[in-house]
């Protein structure tokens, strides 16, 4: 017997390709958070839920366009009764709570339950990097429920106006950094904490029971406690509406108030300390969460 | 019966986890906690309009629903999707007796921790205004409500595992939408029966004709309640014990 | 006494012209066999059709056509013939809130044992789990969840143990106790089915294989027998000696060979009466003045019947 061997190439070839490393590993998390929430490429009925739920988000937007049109071609005289910016921010911010709240367990629960962490952590990826990977996939789809509405009627009124296309897009161009800020606010002030609750909690309806009723029964207590209590430092309690607080930021950039006063402005806060708020909860959050992962990746 | 009780204490403590414990412990202790706040510096007549506020806006409508749903929908559905049913079911035991002894797990969570609920509210009532006679009512209209609660949603559970979306769905569309607008509907809403067997119970001068005409309630009388509960309890024991005789247990 | 393989005599568990479909996939098709006391595997590659026919003598799924019967009845029917039925599931899944012993006590008192604390000792001392007993099964690893299923299957004194897949995950030393435990269950004369993918463990564990491939029943008996049967496949014999090319001629001219091939100082010979063979090719070596070293069947074994039986679909 000999000690020398041969390795007989069969057909296999190694990869010779590219290696994308820590940055494509990344990106493809951040790709596959969003193909998840989705439903893209996935069966059928994963489809159904977010993609009513973008119906839901789209459909008054193509309403409020197709009613501005009948009225520029009918009655160019009359104003629209519905479709300002700021209207439909309110309007969209309820249903991207939902999507949020049934995304979110959606991202980060099958992973741990299924116990495929260790092949994430296998990969160039560190904690961190499949936190914020798949932050950013649910930052990006719910900014994205509540922009492409907004675009579609910043263009399609300014398609209608009569002043003409480029110019109502030109004289309106104060509307868009609104729209990013608003969008931006719901965005961050839902995304963090979903995820937040996603991450210790091991059933996604759980997950998705426990933070719609956190953000409704707070809501609620809160006003009750601004409203009808003395005790000292009351006011403070409106920062426990979670939910509400993007509203009374949106009302800020937009100078409307929203149909229903929201517990903070009950108690007499600046736009600014909801802002503040958000910001703060969003980076607690954010930072248990890439705490927990570390441990678990 | 032994094989029962162990059924039910085992999903029991598998529902009931610490984490979850302090979880709902403290969501239902909050409307108390608000109340006692709330309620420190007004009359008794005005001190009962809060509490009524508290029952009828958040206890009943949120928070009696929202902790239901979540437990009783993992009570059979989560040994299923978890791949323990067969343990549970290749056993000696008639397929009722696993049926009933999952629902009790489900309505002794769901129903003691919003009895936890009720009795933290209506205590706190009575600290402040010393009447102790709406802590039994609250209590058992709350216990009510979460057996027809469950009743509903241990099946449902069972077969989608989108139950909690599903029961969120019945809670603020149906039972909180449509029927606030159909009072007629209000025997279909299970708070409804537990608020009605609260209002049954509690003095007869807790509220006057016309604060009735303002909540989103058609009353029942106490019976009727009991038995809408008792119907919903038995009619899910039999759908789940259908269901486990009759239907695949594991997919392919 | 019953001719065909597939059946056997006092049978505890019967499958009769059984088929399950899932929608447009036929997981399993026209089984017909039944099963006794002593140990079968039921063997097949991944997809067969194994665990489908398991979960169906379960009572787990129904069949799409045909009819089980497990002492004389369908389980699902008749709960009480749970308590003969032993199941260890493919899924690895338990309850991962109790420990080991909880969770083989929770199986004695479902199965309505009598004393079910000392029963639960027994069972896992039969299965050396004592030193994890009162350890969380979360904290298990595969292998020792795998011995705590066994143990929860074991601790009813069933009749008829169905096993899927029973060593996934164990060690060889545990795999090494399990084995002796299921034989000696057999032995006892218990209905123990075991499947598996794994040809050494079946070899090892059981007297009789059932070989499904593709749903369907491909093959039943002991693995000789089932060898024997497969009468259109010559055998292939490896006759090592020292004058290779002149015993390969010699054998060339009888009848019973098949074809001959040269490999380095041996001889590969195929023939379909490997019993003559062994006669011929003493008579032959001595005619050319070799001396056969070697006289070895290449293809008895388990391994290439399966890999026949998974070849010819």
């Amino acid at each position: 017997m000999t000690d020398s061997g041969v390795v007989y190439d069969l057909g296999y070839k190694p990869y010779e390709g590219d290696k994308r490393g820590r940055r494509g590993a990344v990106a493809t998390t951040y790709r596959d958070g969003n193909y998840r929430v989705l439903g893209i490429k996935r069966r059928a009925r994963k489809k159904i839920l977010p993609w009513a739920l973008a119906a839901f988000v789209m459909v008054p937007a193509v309403v409020f366009v197709g009613f501005a049109f009948l009225l520029s071609t009918f009655a160019p005289e009359a104003d629209s009764p519905f479709g300002s910016h700021a209207d439909y921010f309110e309007l969209t911010g309820t249903i991207v709570l939902l999507f949020v709240a049934l995304a979110a367990p959606e991202l980060l629960i099958p992973d741990r339950r299924e116990g495929v962490l260790s092949i994430y952590s296998s990969r160039p990826l560190l904690p961190d990097d499949y936190v914020l990977a798949r932050f950013g996939s649910l930052l990006t789809v719910a900014a994205g429920f509540m922009l492409i509405p907004q675009v579609l009627m910043y263009f399609g009124f300014a398609a209608l106006d009569a002043d003409g296309f480029f110019s109502a897009l030109w004289s309106n161009g104060g509307a868009i950094p609104r729209i990013l800020a608003a969008t931006a606010v719901y965005a961050i002030a839902y995304t963090p904490l979903a995820l937040l609750i996603a991450t210790v909690a091991n059933r996604k309806s759980a997950a998705t029971g426990v933070y719609l009723g956190t953000l409704l029964i707070g809501t609620i207590l809160s006003a009750a406690l601004v409203e009808a209590t003395t005790m000292p430092g009351r006011r403070y309690t409106a920062m426990l509406a979670f939910g509400e607080l993007p509203t009374h930021v949106n009302d800020w950039i937009w100078g409307t108030s929203s149909s229903e006063p929201t517990p903070m402005a009950m108690a007499g806060f600046d736009a600014w300390v909801s802002l503040l708020v958000i910001g703060a909860v969003a980076v607690i959050a954010t930072l248990i969460v890439v705490w927990r992962y570390r441990r678990l990746l | 019966m032994r094989p029962a009780w162990a059924i039910t204490v085992a999903t029991v403590r598998q529902v009931l986890t610490l984490r979850r414990a302090i979880v709902f412990g403290l969501a239902e202790a909050s409307p108390a906690l608000v109340y006692l706040l709330v309620a420190n510096t007004l009359s008794d007549e005005a001190a009962l309009d809060r509490l009524g506020f508290m029952i009828l806006i958040v206890y009943f409508p949120l928070l009696v629903p929202i902790v239901s749903l979540i437990v009783a929908s993992g009570v059979l559905g989560a040994e299923r999707r978890d791949g323990t049913l067969s343990f549970l079911v290749l056993r000696p035991i008639p397929r009722w007796v696993i049926a009933a002894a999952k629902a009790a797990a489900a309505v002794i969570v769901a129903g003691g921790l919003n009895a936890f609920g009720a009795l933290a509210l209506t205590v706190s009532y009575a600290v402040e205004t010393g009447n102790w006679n709406l802590v039994v009512p609250l209590v058992v209209g709350g216990v009510l409500a979460s057996i027809i609660y469950a009743a509903i949603f241990v099946p449902l559970g069972f077969f989608t595992d989108r139950a909690v979306l599903v029961g969120l769905l019945f809670v603020f569309v149906f039972e909180n939408g449509i029927v606030t607008a159909l009072r007629g509907l209000s025997a279909l809403s299970p708070w409804r029966t537990g608020f009605s067997a609260f209002i049954a119970l509690a003095p007869p001068d807790l509220l006057t004709g016309e604060d009735l005409a303002e909540t989103p309630v058609e009353l029942i009388s106490l019976s009727t309640a009991a038995l809408w509960t008792a119907l919903a309890a038995l009619v899910s024991v039999a759908l789940v014990a259908l269901v486990l005789r009759n239907r695949d247990l594991t997919s392919e | 006494m019953i001719d065909d393989p597939a059946l056997v005599d006092n049978p505890t568990v019967e499958v009769t012209d059984v088929s399950k479909w899932f929608g447009p996939k036929v997981a399993v098709s026209k089984i017909t066999c039944s099963f006794g006391p002593g140990v079968t595997g039921l063997l097949g590659p991944n997809g067969a059709g194994k665990t489908t026919l398991l979960r169906m003598v379960t009572g787990l799924i129904r069949p799409s056509e045909g009819a089980i019967s497990v002492l004389g009845e369908w389980p699902r029917s008749s709960p009480k013939v749970y308590a003969e039925i032993g199941l260890v599931p493919e899924e690895s899944a338990v309850y991962t809130h109790m420990t080991g012993r909880e969770y083989v006590e929770y199986a004695a008192v479902l199965s309505g044992v009598d004393g079910p604390a000392s029963a639960t000792d027994r069972a896992i001392e039969a299965v050396a789990l004592e030193d994890a007993a009162d350890r969380k099964l979360d904290g298990y690893s595969k292998g020792m969840r795998q011995r705590a299923k066994v143990v929860a299957a074991l601790v009813a004194d069933p009749k008829i143990l169905v096993l899927d897949e029973p060593l996934n995950g164990t060690d060889p030393v545990q795999r090494n106790h399990l084995i002796a435990v299921f034989r000696q269950l057999g032995d006892e004369g218990r209905t123990v089915i075991v499947s598996s993918h794994v040809l050494e463990e079946i070899e090892r564990m059981s007297d009789r294989v059932l070989a499904i491939v593709d749903g369907r029943l491909a093959a039943a008996g002991d693995v000789a027998a089932i060898r024997r049967a497969m009468s259109d496949i010559p055998y292939r014999v490896r006759v090592e000696t020292t004058r290779p090319r002149q015993l390969a001629a010699r054998l060339l001219e009888d009848a019973v060979v098949h074809g001959v091939a040269i490999e380095d100082e041996a001889i590969l010979v195929e023939t379909e009466d490997l019993s003559s063979l062994g006669h011929q090719v003493a008579v032959a070596a001595k005619r050319v003045e070799a001396v056969p070293t070697v006289f070895r069947p290449e293809d008895a074994s388990l391994e290439s019947v399966f890999r026949y039986l998974v070849r010819r679909r």
